[in-house]
């Protein structure tokens, strides 16, 4: 944390933090797809029965919008952020020092996410859609599932990025 | 099985399992706390008139009790299978094969999770009580089966898409350990 935000602002950090919020685009969207999918699988398996349910079996593909919106892309902006201003990964980093980070990035990542979600939920608050009380604490609680959700990604992200950087054979640490 | 089911395999396997079920629990842990939040969220909504807040604070914390035996527990252990007799962790593998082996491990989680599933949704469904002498024979109900075990299936693949990250992660940092207290003999 010695380095001012300029020192840090450098186009490698730039380019490793791009590449951890690649990857946890990637595993978050592909997660997201998979959860609607099984989503979509089980609305069909008692939809059978009852006809009410058929009118529901896409809305959890419906609902992959606003995931999109509300988590995946401020996630992957906040851990962008983080890893390039704030937190950058380099390969002098040990092991702990790598995962505080990524602990770091989640933290904005999922901080982000809860903007985007308030907003998302402001906006329909002007519609009348729910009180603000709702809106507010559901907010809360959709940023928190998130956090949790999204943090072994980030971490996940964080490891394989520091071991790009790192030197070539990651077995044979210098230290 | 070959030459996998060393004693130096089955500690690198009880460590990325432990580490797995300590971040799995972390998780739950969380999430009911976000569960307990659901008090305050109905509470404010418009429809809660009357409505107990207390009950579902108790009932979230119970759910993840139940959460812990049946999805924790069994990760943990087709994690530490996975890693002590299928596709070891060791020094020389590359980051890619890591990746690999740990989403085998994932998938033969989810199958235990699967499995133990089954077999409670199973003595669930030959528990239910039914019409015989008044309710007082069990008697296997199987329409209960099926939508248990359908219920099962699903939340297994649930399982499999939320603990892939965690295993690939404990994984990577597992393999970094090992390669750190024993390196490959040749650089790779």
């Amino acid at each position: 944390m010695a380095q001012s935000l300029q020192e840090r602002a450098t186009r490698a950090n730039a380019r490793t933090a791009g590449a951890a919020a690649v990857i946890v685009i990637a595993v978050i969207t592909v997660q997201a797809i998979l959860r609607a999918v099984i989503a979509v699988f089980s609305t069909l398996a008692y939809s059978t029965t009852e006809q009410s349910y058929l009118q529901n079996v896409f809305a959890p593909v419906a609902g992959l919008g606003v995931e999109f919106g509300t988590t995946v892309l401020p996630v992957a902006i906040g851990v962008f952020l983080a890893f390039w201003l704030l937190v950058p990964l380099t390969a002098d980093l040990r092991i702990a020092g790598v995962a505080v980070r990524s602990l770091a990035a989640a933290g904005i990542g999922a901080a982000l996410s809860l903007v985007f979600t308030a907003v998302y939920s402001g906006s329909s608050l002007l519609f009348g859609a729910q009180s603000i009380g709702y809106a507010v604490f559901g907010t809360l609680q959709s940023a928190l599932y998130t956090f949790v959700g999204v943090t072994p990604v980030v971490l996940l992200a964080g490891f394989l990025a520091w071991l790009w950087i790192s030197k070539p054979t990651p077995a044979a640490p210098a230290a | 099985m070959r030459l996998t089911a060393t004693g130096a395999n089955a500690r690198t396997a009880a460590v990325a399992a432990l580490l797995v079920a300590g971040v799995t629990i972390v998780q739950a842990i969380l999430q009911s706390v976000a569960d307990a939040l659901s008090i305050l969220v109905y509470a404010a909504s418009p429809v809660a008139v009357g409505y107990p807040p207390g009950s579902d604070a108790v009932g979230s914390f119970a759910a993840t009790t139940a959460s812990l035996g049946l999805a924790v527990a069994p990760v943990a252990l087709g994690v530490f299978l996975a890693f002590w007799l299928l596709v070891p962790l060791t020094a020389e593998l590359h980051v890619g094969r890591v990746a690999l082996r740990s989403l085998v491990a994932s998938a033969v989680a989810a199958a235990v999770a699967l499995a133990i599933g089954a077999v409670v949704a199973a003595v669930d469904a030959a528990a239910t009580a039914g019409p015989l002498f008044g309710n007082a024979f069990p008697r296997p109900d199987s329409s209960t089966l099926f939508q248990s075990l359908s219920m099962t299936v699903q939340s297994a693949l649930y399982t499999f898409v939320a603990v892939t990250p965690v295993v690939i992660l404990v994984g990577v940092v597992v393999w970094l350990w090992v390669a750190r207290v024993s390196p490959a003999p040749s650089g790779a």
